[in-house]
């Protein structure tokens, strides 16, 4: 892990964690500190308006570190469906629903407490676990070359052999269709409801 | 017979999935008081059911379609639990669309709640189908989210959205562990792969592993209500209208076990003595806190809620038993619990009719329909685990899977806890059978398909207990 460093005084080698040493090392770890700064910054703000463009910058970060994983589609998707879609849409109805970007948050002393608590506990278990796991810490890309390209995923997800998703991916039109006919019969309007209104405005 | 070759095995689930279209769709042809969509779901529902039985048994890896599609015994079975769950539930929600109750307005849009049911179904049938995390999670997914928008169906019910918008709340964070948990498990195989995982976990376990089982055990925790996770249910029970409950606690709670199942003697059966523990701690605190939760209520549906977190509790036993035994008790409990939930579901429902859904409204209904107060007494009985009805022998099944491995003190907890249990069964039915009526009752009302979908529920509540195999495929063979 360690080749050029004999200082006498350090000893790190037990744990397999690795030294920025090129410059994809050091670009993960600025995008990564920038999306965790991000990440925080999206749920300790007040103004929700604030978290929300907060949040976008989060998302950015993480598709900046997909494209350094060499996951070029992913990260196409995450900008496109992410933050494209998700939070310009969250920003709408944020914007469109008024008063809700002026209130602050109220909060009590014990409940942060108890959730600061918790989340360190929970980061304490994780770092406890991963850090074993010597693949993790290298950064050697261990996937083929292009193997998460474009045309190799639309290969796989189209694909009807053993390692084909095709399966998945037709589950999926299905969850979406019936996610919509579920939220229009739920959310719309019956006739006389219509009615009422009508009667209403005039 | 017609020739039922292993090619068509597939025939029900691909009717299974364009019947909602088919059904919704027929509602674009003809006008609002038809009954035609409610005729074709009632032929799609029974013929699906029955091709099902047509599928023979055969006991190894199951049948594979398109690579990735499995169809083997537990997931033909599964398939015919979760079909008599849809057509129990669309019967009894059929007469909601035709008047209000208990207090809430009448239902509309029978053909798109059809539908839902069968989406969900449907959800089901992947879960029990899938090979890998992927189509798994998707299934899931499928068999919940219908249940949110089901949930909120009657809209001039407040209380029944404010029941949908914690329902989704709780969902999507379960949702959320789970995706989390399996991302781990995809870390740690390096496959989606079910087979794949269940070598990677075969040849070593690392802490990624445990933190994938503990995620993926908290998620399916919220679906399943065991006992940390359960605080939804009887909200969600409550506000939700009365077919929905019980579509939800019988298909709904059937989609989980059957993914608990599918997860624990699949991709992590090499580790299942380990994850031993985890198991019997949830199953032993699930129907210790469900059983003394359903002690002080009164009102039958948030009742039915805590009645069936303890029965998940049960249910959860026989996990720890081996593959074959905990398979046989889990779909055999599930077949009899789904009968004789649905039985207590139909009383309550005609019960309900006129008066509130409560233990008051039960009074004097021995006297005023005694074929009545027998019924909620078999399923009650059953529900308790009395021999020698149904649930009885489904009970002893699961103890017998969770008892074969040696959990004993777990085992003993449990029938313990029965005992705990007969107690708050016994409560519902003294309401109905010695508590003398205050004041003038509202007559009972009950129409033909009520009548004949009670007295064939207790026929099977009894008849089940007798002749367990009539739960099998009866075409195909007894070959369990």
């Amino acid at each position: 892990m360690f080749p050029n460093l004999n200082l006498p005084g350090l000893q790190l080698p037990d744990l397999p964690l690795a030294f920025p040493m090129g410059g994809m090392d050091i670009a993960f770890y600025v995008v990564a500190a920038v999306m965790l700064f991000t990440a925080i910054c999206t749920v300790a703000v007040k103004n929700i308006l604030q978290s929300a463009v907060f949040l976008i910058f989060s998302f950015v970060a993480t598709a900046i570190l997909y494209l350094l994983l060499h996951a070029e589609f992913i990260a196409l998707a995450q900008v496109m469906v992410y933050v494209g879609g998700v939070v310009i849409f969250v920003v709408f109805t944020i914007l469109l629903t008024s008063h809700l970007g002026e209130d602050a948050f109220a909060t009590k002393i014990p409940r942060v407490f108890a959730a600061f608590a918790l989340s360190i506990a929970f980061v304490l278990v994780m770092v406890k676990c991963i850090l074993p796991t010597p693949e993790l810490a290298s950064g050697a890309v261990s996937s083929p070359e292009n193997y998460s390209g474009l045309e190799p995923i639309a290969m796989r997800l189209l694909g009807y052999g053993p390692d084909g998703f095709i399966i998945p991916f037709e589950v999926v039109s299905i969850l979406l269709l019936m996610t919509l006919i579920c939220a229009i019969t739920v959310a719309r309007k019956s006739k006389d409801e219509v009615e009422k209104e009508k009667a209403v405005q005039q | 017979m017609f020739d039922f070759s292993t090619s068509h095995f597939l025939i029900p689930d691909l009717l299974l999935l364009i019947f909602p279209f088919i059904v919704i769709g027929s509602r674009l042809f003809c006008n609002a008081q038809s009954k035609m969509p409610w005729r074709i779901a009632n032929f799609g529902f029974i013929a699906i059911f029955i091709l099902l039985n047509f599928i023979p048994l055969a006991s190894g890896e199951g049948r594979f379609f398109i690579s990735n599609w499995r169809i083997d015994d537990f997931g033909v079975l599964m398939r015919e639990v979760l079909l008599v769950s849809a057509i129990l539930g669309m019967w009894f929600a059929k007469d909601y669309f035709e008047h209000g109750a208990d207090g809430k307005p009448q239902m509309h849009q029978i053909a798109e709640f059809i539908g839902a049911i069968a989406f969900a179904t449907f959800g089901g049938v992947t879960v029990v189908s899938a090979c890998d995390m992927l189509t798994f999670f998707l299934g899931l997914e499928i068999a919940t989210i219908p249940m949110y928008a089901l949930t909120a169906w009657n809209k001039k019910d407040q209380l029944g959205s404010e029941a949908a918008t914690k329902y989704i709340l709780m969902g999507s964070v379960a949702t959320a562990f789970e995706l989390f948990g399996f991302s781990y498990l995809y870390g740690f195989a390096g496959s989606l792969h079910f087979s794949e995982i269940q070598t990677a976990v075969a040849s070593g376990t690392s802490p990624l592993l445990w933190v994938a089982v503990l995620f993926l055990f908290c998620g399916i925790g919220f679906k399943l209500t065991l006992f940390p996770f359960y605080t939804w249910a009887p909200d969600v029970y409550e506000g939700a209208p009365t077919p929905v409950t019980a579509v939800l606690s019988v298909t709904s709670k059937a989609t989980a076990i059957a993914f608990l199942v599918v997860l624990v003697f699949g991709p992590l059966a090499p580790i299942q003595e380990q994850i031993a523990p985890l198991i019997a701690l949830l199953a032993g605190t699930t129907l210790f806190v469900g059983n003394l939760g359903a002690l002080k209520q009164s009102r039958l549906r948030r009742f039915m809620a805590y009645s069936s977190i303890a029965q998940a509790g049960y249910i959860m036993v026989a996990l720890l038993g081996p593959a074959a035994t905990a398979k046989t008790a889990i779909i055999y409990y599930l077949f009899v619990y789904a009968v004789s939930n649905y039985l207590a579901f139909f009383v309550f429902g005609i019960i309900g009719h006129h008066r509130e859904e409560t233990f008051a409204s039960l009074r004097g209904l021995s006297k005023q329909n005694p074929s009545l107060a027998i019924s909620l007494a078999i399923s009650m009985f059953s529900l308790a685990g009395i021999p020698p009805l149904a649930g009885f022998f489904g009970k002893f099944h699961l103890f017998y899977s969770g008892a074969s491995t040696g959990h004993y003190m777990l085992v003993a907890f449990a029938v313990l806890n029965n005992v705990l249990a007969l107690f708050y069964y016994i409560q519902l039915i003294k309401s109905a059978w010695v508590d003398e009526p205050d004041g003038h009752l509202t007559p009972l009302r009950l129409t033909r398909r009520q009548r004949a979908v009670i007295v064939a529920l207790s026929i099977a509540v009894v008849a089940l207990g007798f002749l367990p195999f009539l739960s099998n495929n009866i075409v195909a063979g007894f070959s369990f």
